[in-house]
């Protein structure tokens, strides 16, 4: 079944307060460029593996993070098509920086 | 006030009725309002005077000045061509003398000199003439017409009055009533009595006096004995709409309807045959087609019909399709009456020409509620009112939505053309082109079984607004973001878009915005990509090419206030 609208918004948000303002501008800079190199190649495994290991240093005992992270592990493994809304909802989560 | 004349809701007859108006306007000068006040007043004589007679002037004095007129009009033109090639002629030679170093050279090419010039006087002669019988045809018309007018005016009391006694007295004023009088077969008409051989004015008025009146006994008379046949039922000959019972026995189960029958549908008092009589002056010839613009309410449909008459008239020459054409009255008569009723019911009938009495090419085209709502609205139809270039070609936006075409491939070969020839359109037709094809593919979508079956066209066109205002903000942000760089990517997204990769586009874009000098504005641009692109399966490409056409047109970046989020 696909993965409903609400979800995916929800993991952009959630996305959005974990993982917009961790570390430095390059190292956001960086983890996206990864991401996005990890969708182009509809590399899943790569994908999770890149956000899981930022996810784990940086926000590791956090609730959102522990709540993305099961949002993450409900929808997982994705179609192809699944993966690129939410490979790329994250991506846009991250850039969009975070609510203070 | 309830007027005399309007229009029954079935198009064929309508057109007969509009036919009616359109034939009377012609010969006796009268707009809609002064028939409707004369037939309050004077049906009778309306109905069974002024119309036979117009219908027997238009077939006959009238019809042979339009055919001279024309004729007139063509050598007229291409005297003018002639005259022309021959002035290129003779300045070629006259460049050809100033160059030529021999001396028998010289002679030959001053005697052919001479030759063109006195060729160019005889052409100009010509002309001359053929002018002249133009403004000649024209004045014996005029002086025709006028002749007939105050001979119906003074004497139509008495010619109807006389009826009593089967016209026997007035013989001598009907047979004088129409100056030069011969009788022209209409297309539309096979082996119609009339014609079938020519008759003389008093039989003509005759025949069409007692066919109006619907009396079988005089009609009978009158064809020596032949029982009135479709006279009473009538058929393709009298219009090549209807069928012809006796040729396709099998199309109906039953028989055409019979004058009886109409008059049932028909205004008051009105005679069923004027129908059939002046069907063919509902339609105008544009470019190559007979066209009617078809509304169900007589004063709309006449305004509307009246208009293209004035359009014709005036783009005389000028290559103009006949899409434009028609549709350039329609929308100028709904700027003026706002009657979105007329255009949810619009229909164009159409058809190439009638030959041996058979219709050819015949197209009926109406326009769905959906895109007449979208066109009613002002903004929208004034920024689909243009001609976007694409290759060497141009293209009406306004005219590809008509026919239900859709927007977004113009849009992307016209910006595939400006990238390479470097001038596009304005961004405002380009993002309303997408908005309207964005809204139109979700419209396709098939809904809810149970959920509303239509949606309010306020709604449609309040949508389009909002994709229009979301695009424009997405463009300007995007380009402010990305500023000069922005250029780079134009050629990768392009790519992408038109293998419609939404990834590849996607991850292109996302690359090149993180690395944007703007931060601020690409938060922005976030709520837009998620919302109208990725979660967007059905117009996502619109949404994408709206940001090309950012980039594409570059110069232009958001004020302060252009930046928006969607959340």
């Amino acid at each position: 079944m696909p993965v409903p609208e609400g979800k995916v918004r929800k993991i952009r948000d959630i996305t959005s307060e974990v993982l917009g303002k961790v570390g430095s501008e390059n190292y956001r800079q960086k983890l996206v460029f990864d991401l996005l190199n990890a969708i182009k190649a509809n590399d899943q495994r790569r994908f999770f593996w890149i956000l899981l290991r930022a996810l784990n240093a940086h926000s590791k005992d956090s609730p959102k993070a522990m709540k993305l992270a099961r949002l993450l592990g409900e929808t997982f493994p994705l179609s192809e098509s699944d993966f690129e809304k939410v490979s790329y909802s994250i991506v846009l989560g991250i850039m969009a920086g975070g609510g203070e | 006030m309830d007027e005399p004349l309007r229009f029954t809701g079935n198009w064929f007859i309508d057109a007969g009725i509009l036919g009616f108006v359109n034939l009377m306007e012609e010969v006796y000068g009268w707009d809609l309002k002064e028939l409707q006040r004369r037939l309050r007043e004077e049906p009778e004589k309306v109905y069974y005077g002024y119309f036979p007679f117009a219908y027997l002037f238009y077939h006959s004095r009238y019809y042979k000045f339009l055919k001279d007129f024309h004729n007139a009009r063509n050598e007229v033109f291409k005297l003018k061509e002639k005259r022309e090639s021959e002035k290129k002629t003779l300045k070629e030679l006259e460049m050809k003398l100033k160059t030529t170093n021999t001396k028998s050279e010289y002679k030959k090419i001053e005697k052919s000199i001479l030759k063109t010039k006195k060729k160019l006087k005889g052409i100009e002669t010509k002309l001359q003439k053929a002018t002249k019988k133009i403004e000649v045809t024209k004045e014996e018309f005029i002086r025709d017409r006028d002749s007939f007018r105050q001979t119906i005016e003074a004497s139509l009391d008495l010619i109807i009055e006389d009826s009593t006694n089967d016209f026997q007295n007035v013989v001598d004023i009907i047979s004088k009533a129409i100056p030069n009088f011969d009788l022209q077969l209409p297309k539309d008409h096979r082996n119609f009595f009339l014609y079938n051989p020519k008759k003389d004015l008093g039989t003509s008025y005759k025949y069409l006096f007692w066919l109006l009146k619907e009396d079988r006994e005089k009609l009978r008379k009158i064809k020596k004995g032949k029982e009135p046949t479709y006279e009473i039922r009538p058929d393709s000959t009298i219009n090549p709409f209807l069928h012809s019972p006796v040729e396709f026995p099998n199309v109906s189960y039953t028989k055409p309807l019979s004058t009886l029958q109409l008059k049932g549908i028909l205004p008051q008092s009105m005679p069923p045959y004027i129908v059939f009589l002046s069907f063919s002056n509902a339609f105008q010839y544009v470019v190559g087609s007979y066209v009617m613009i078809y509304i169900p309410n007589l004063e709309t449909c006449y305004g509307i019909n009246k208009r293209l008459k004035v359009y014709i008239e005036s783009t005389r020459g000028e290559h103009l399709s006949l899409f434009r054409m028609t549709w350039s009255a329609i929308i100028d008569e709904l700027i003026e009456t706002k009657a979105r009723f007329s255009l949810e019911n619009l229909y164009l009938v159409e058809f190439e020409d009638i030959e041996n009495q058979k219709l050819k090419n015949v197209e009926y085209i109406g326009i769905p509620k959906l895109h007449a709502s979208i066109l009613l609205d002002d903004t929208i139809r004034d920024a689909l009112n243009t001609s976007i270039r694409i290759g060497d070609s141009w293209k009406w936006l306004l005219e590809e939505f008509l026919k239900q075409n859709p927007l977004y491939p113009l849009v992307q070969m016209h910006l595939w053309t400006a990238i390479k020839a470097g001038f596009t359109a304005s961004s405002r037709t380009l993002l309303y082109a997408l908005a309207v094809d964005a809204k139109l593919k979700e419209q396709a979508k098939p809904g809810p079984v149970f959920g509303p079956v239509f949606e309010s066209p306020d709604r449609v066109v309040q949508d389009v607004r909002e994709f229009y205002e979301r695009m424009n903000l997405a463009r300007l942000n995007v380009s402010k973001a990305l500023g000069e760089e922005g250029k780079r990517y134009i050629h990768p997204l392009f790519s992408a878009l038109r293998k419609h990769n939404r990834n590849a586009f996607m991850n292109i874009l996302l690359k090149a915005l993180t690395q944007a000098k703007e931060k601020e504005t690409v938060k922005y641009l976030t709520s837009y990509l998620i919302n109208r692109i990725l979660l967007n399966d059905l117009a996502w490409e619109d949404f994408a090419l709206a940001l090309l056409v950012g980039l594409v047109g570059g110069g232009s970046y958001a004020g302060s206030g252009g930046e928006s989020s969607e959340d």
